[in-house]
């Protein structure tokens, strides 16, 4: 019986040790430092994850973009206008247009930005374009679809998934990134800095409020535009707040040197 | 109580068995010694010396067997840190999950606990005396002096007995 309160007198001497560090660690300045580790741990997490479903993004949810060498050509003659004002970001920005009837533009994880040609149709200038891949950039900036994602899926799903290898992954965060959208906080945080970035590169900033009202055009009820109404929500503060940036600009115009009927003309037929 | 064999008294023994019990707490120290992040080599040399030594001397074997089954939980613990260090930085490429430094912190300390009994129980097998470790203490003794060691060496059913009424 001696043995056995030896082993019994091991055990608890091992266990008081492990309590004994556990409990300094707990107690140490540590609370803070265990959150800042948390938040660490939580941002090289999303940071990974974001990386992964990049890749899967740019090989399958691009893989229908409009590859017309004029559309790409102008899409990437906007960008390089707004990109001096945004500076550098985790992972390059890359915008496609997509063809199709839908009426919206998404930031994706990775700086991903989906441009579809139903929304673009309804644009009037190459301006209105720059103002809505400023406001989805912004998001990128913003890392917004990341926080949504984390919000709606939590950390660890959000891990699974973009360890998963491509198999209906990208169809599902499309699916809840095109269908729930941002918040109307992220929204006006979005254009806030959409029209920061138009302002730095020679855009009035009522071209945000002219795309917005040509997107919503004269028939609320249409589907499709409701579809983009109920993803950017605040539409009216959205306006206004444009328009008030625009009145309060000194600045002068520089007109984006981009054909816009030609740049239109390219979409394929909308499905 | 249980018959055993009798310990050998400080006087009794050798300076060179007196050595050799001692070498057998320094193995413990071996990969510490060489520097290497190795928790399993301290085990394997002690093992080693084990033996080489066990069929030499009884007190020698005795230090032997506990200096090598007494690092048996240190060594699993320091196992546990390295494997979790080698999984998460060398193969997953990952951050070290929280649990790590407090882990971490525990290891540490029974290291430490056990290199101050080792050393305490090296300098009195170097002057001839024995430290008993919890439960390895007890377990090595039972191996070297108590019922299994005459069991071995050819048990009572074998021993010479005076005639009964003497």
């Amino acid at each position: 019986m001696r043995i056995l309160r030896e082993v019994l007198l091991l055990l608890a001497l091992y266990s008081g040790v492990g309590l004994g560090v556990y409990g300094v660690w707990r107690l140490w300045p540590a609370s803070k430092a265990e959150k800042k580790g948390n938040s660490q741990e939580e941002a090289s997490l999303l940071d990974r994850a974001e990386g992964k479903l990049r890749e899967l993004l740019r090989r399958e949810a691009v893989a229908d973009a409009n590859d017309e060498a004029a559309v790409k050509a102008g899409l990437r003659k906007v960008q390089d206008r707004l990109s001096p004002a945004f500076g550098a970001l985790s992972y390059p920005i890359e915008s496609y247009v997509i063809d199709s009837s839908t009426v919206n533009a998404v930031c994706l994880p990775g700086n991903i930005i989906l441009v579809y040609s139903g929304l673009l149709r309804r644009l009037e200038s190459p301006e209105e374009l720059a103002a809505i891949l400023a406001h989805e950039i912004a998001h990128a900036i913003h890392r917004d679809p990341m926080q949504a994602l984390k919000r709606e899926l939590g950390l660890a799903a959000l891990f699974a998934m973009a360890g998963g290898h491509g198999d209906g992954v990208t169809g599902r965060l499309m699916h809840r990134l095109v269908s729930s959208g941002f918040s109307r906080q992220q929204e006006l945080a979005a254009d806030e800095e959409a029209l920061r970035v138009l302002v730095a590169s020679d855009i009035d900033p009522k071209a945000l409020a002219d795309a917005l009202r040509r997107i919503r055009g004269e028939k609320d009820e249409d589907p499709a535009v409701l579809q983009y109404i109920s993803t950017h929500p605040g539409f009216d503060e959205r306006v206004q707040l444009s328009e008030q940036a625009s009145a309060n600009w000194p600045g002068k115009a520089r007109p984006l040197d981009l054909d816009w009927k030609q740049f239109r003309s390219q979409f394929r037929v909308l499905r | 109580m249980s018959e055993t064999i009798a310990l050998p008294q400080p006087h009794e023994l050798s300076q060179r068995e007196k050595d050799d019990a001692l070498a057998a707490y320094l193995m413990n120290f071996a990969a510490w010694g060489a520097g290497l992040p190795i928790p399993s080599l301290n085990l394997i040399a002690a093992w080693v010396y084990f033996l080489i030594n066990r069929r030499k001397n009884r007190f020698v074997a005795f230090h032997c067997f506990q200096a090598c089954t007494s690092q048996i939980p240190t060594t699993v613990i320091n196992i546990v840190g390295v494997g979790t260090f080698i999984d998460y930085v060398l193969i997953l490429n990952r951050d070290l999950p929280r649990f790590f430094w407090p882990y971490l912190g525990f290891a540490v300390v029974t290291n430490l606990m056990y290199l101050a009994s080792s050393i305490y129980a090296c300098v009195l097998a170097a002057k001839g005396r024995v430290h008993y470790f919890l439960v390895f203490g007890r377990w090595a003794y039972a191996r070297y002096y108590g019922p299994h060691a005459i069991a071995l060496e050819g048990g009572t059913a074998h021993r010479n007995l005076p005639p009964a009424g003497f």
